[in-house]
């Protein structure tokens, strides 16, 4: 009677913990996934400037700082919309996921997906001031990608 | 019912309640952080779509 009881306890515990755990990884990738946005945009942003001396370029005449020009824009811009792209179908899945449901096979995959894209957009910018800020940007968003995958390893122990 | 058993009901009784407790507070936080994330992903996704749209644009 006894041992059935405290197994009955221990079962309600790992359940609950097990519970928690899932509930914090979407939490943890859903705020990651905010700032992942905001770096992302922030890259664009700076490019786009860089380019014709405002946030979006549609529309504007180009006037490109030395250095630069709209053929390498279209080139880096080329190896950012991978990441971008792979950013908004994460939101996506994100949305999908439900609180206490395992970790989607695609939100990892997306996530590594993201790691791999970034790694591809480091390169062909001026150098100066913009280059140093992108440079600080995409680290910064490699470091978040390496936050959402080290709290997914460490959850589920794979 | 021999002592032992009655501070083993005592002592379950007492981790239920406070299991109890801990459940309904950690339950009430977890709707409100849900709430919290779906509305932050909700925000996001408009935001995702214009920035992935400008690079599109960007890169053609």
């Amino acid at each position: 009677m006894k041992r059935v009881l405290m197994l009955t306890w221990m079962l309600v515990l790992v359940l609950f913990v097990s519970g928690c755990a899932d509930k914090s990884t979407r939490h943890t990738a859903v705020a990651l996934d905010a700032s992942l946005y905001e770096v992302i945009n922030d890259i664009h942003t700076v490019e786009q400037q860089t380019l014709c001396g405002a946030p979006s370029c549609d529309g504007k005449p180009d006037a490109p700082a030395q250095g630069w020009s709209h053929e390498k824009s279209v080139a880096f811009n080329q190896k950012l919309l991978p990441v971008a792209e792979a950013g908004r179908q994460l939101n996506t899945r994100l949305g999908a996921w439900k609180s206490g449901e395992p970790l989607p096979a695609e939100v990892q995959t997306l996530i590594t997906g993201l790691g791999d894209s970034l790694s591809m957009v480091v390169a062909d910018f001026p150098s100066g001031t913009s280059k140093e800020r992108i440079l600080g940007q995409i680290a910064a968003a490699q470091k978040i990608t390496l936050s959402i995958l080290s709290s997914v390893v460490t959850i589920t122990g794979k | 019912m021999d002592p032992n058993t009655l501070i083993l009901w005592e002592g379950l009784i007492t981790m239920a309640a406070a299991m109890g407790v801990k459940s309904y507070n950690v339950i009430k936080a977890m709707l409100q952080d849900a709430g919290a994330d779906d509305a932050t992903i909700t925000a996001l996704q408009p935001k995702w779509d214009t920035l992935t749209n400008d690079i599109r644009r960007a890169s053609m």
